[in-house]
């Protein structure tokens, strides 16, 4: 058996297992912590679509440290479990209106390749969101699928 | 893949107080605790992973003036055939599991790791990985590569 992964003495007793290892380089681990405070704070896209595009990237991640997290914006912001719960079926599901749809559509395609990403697929998102959606939207899901990678590298149990 | 912008925005434009945040996350990023070298060597093979051009072919000055030469490029992707030292190809293991199977850099590669990299520097290796690969992304989607696709230095 291993060592396992640091943990920063002074990451506090609360700390997950990610916070308590990046607590080592602490400036740069807060630096993060702005960036995704920042993230559910700006007004270009809704926080229920963020939380519903990261919960998806998690299914295809098999993330069970996110998918058993619930972002606090989102979940004041009216997030529908049910919605949640049919996820997986976005595609075909009537309850995921076409705005949902292109969004949940991107944060699939860059997952799984950015480059794959068409002019007609940005330009749907477009306008569905508008410019400011499609660019904080496409930034989220690349700092969602990172910080999921995160977790599952260091095989972390919780968010 | 696009030639052309997809937005007139940027990130800057939309949504000023992420990407002053997104800033700073790059700016604290450095001098930090690893070797140029090594996180150079992390950057390069993240940037291919995403396809993002810009990260593929920025080299850094700074990291070359450290001893950083294209030779270390080659072997990026399969690092035990190459002649780096055994703390860059566990390093090379980490970034590429971590983009592509996160739970296959298991109990042996930890322990190499960690028998190279303190703490403080694992943390910053692991932050790097979250950093790299947003900004590629968000290049490549929204149609701001550059159409040239050759070596920059920075």
């Amino acid at each position: 058996m291993g060592r396992d992964w640091p943990v920063a003495d002074d990451a506090g007793p609360e700390a997950s297992q990610f916070d308590g290892l990046v607590s080592h380089r602490p400036r740069y681990a807060s630096a993060l912590g702005s960036v995704e405070a920042e993230l559910w704070a700006q007004d270009a896209i809704d926080p229920v679509t963020l939380e519903l595009c990261r919960l998806r990237i998690a299914q295809l991640l098999s993330c069970q440290a996110a998918l058993g997290y619930r972002t606090p914006e989102a979940a004041a912001a009216g997030l529908d479990e049910e919605l949640v719960a049919s996820l997986p079926r976005w595609p075909d599901d009537p309850r995921f209106d076409s705005r949902l749809r292109t969004c949940l559509g991107l944060a699939e395609q860059l997952l799984m390749d950015a480059q794959g990403v068409t002019d007609e697929q940005a330009g749907e998102v477009v306008a569905a969101v508008g410019e400011g959606g499609f660019l904080v939207l496409t930034y989220a899901c690349g700092l969602f699928e990172t910080t999921q990678r995160a977790r599952l590298l260091i095989g972390a149990r919780s968010w | 893949m696009s030639s052309d912008p997809r937005t007139e925005a940027t990130l800057a434009d939309v949504a000023p107080a992420l990407a002053g945040a997104q800033a700073e996350y790059q700016r604290v990023a450095y001098p930090g605790v690893v070797d140029l070298v090594t996180r150079e060597l992390l950057r390069i093979l993240s940037g291919r992973l995403a396809h993002c051009s810009i990260c593929r072919n920025l080299r850094l000055r700074a990291a070359v003036e450290r001893g950083f030469d294209e030779s270390m490029v080659a072997h990026l992707e399969d690092p035990e055939h190459g002649d780096l030292p055994e703390r860059q190809q566990v390093v090379l293991r980490l970034t590429r599991a971590f983009l592509t199977d996160p739970a296959s850099f298991g109990d042996a590669d930890r322990e190499t790791l960690l028998t190279h990299f303190s703490p403080e520097q694992v943390a910053e290796l692991v932050l790097d990985l979250i950093r790299f690969r947003p900004g590629s992304k968000l290049t490549v989607a929204s149609g701001r590569e550059p159409v040239l696709d050759g070596l920059v230095y920075a």
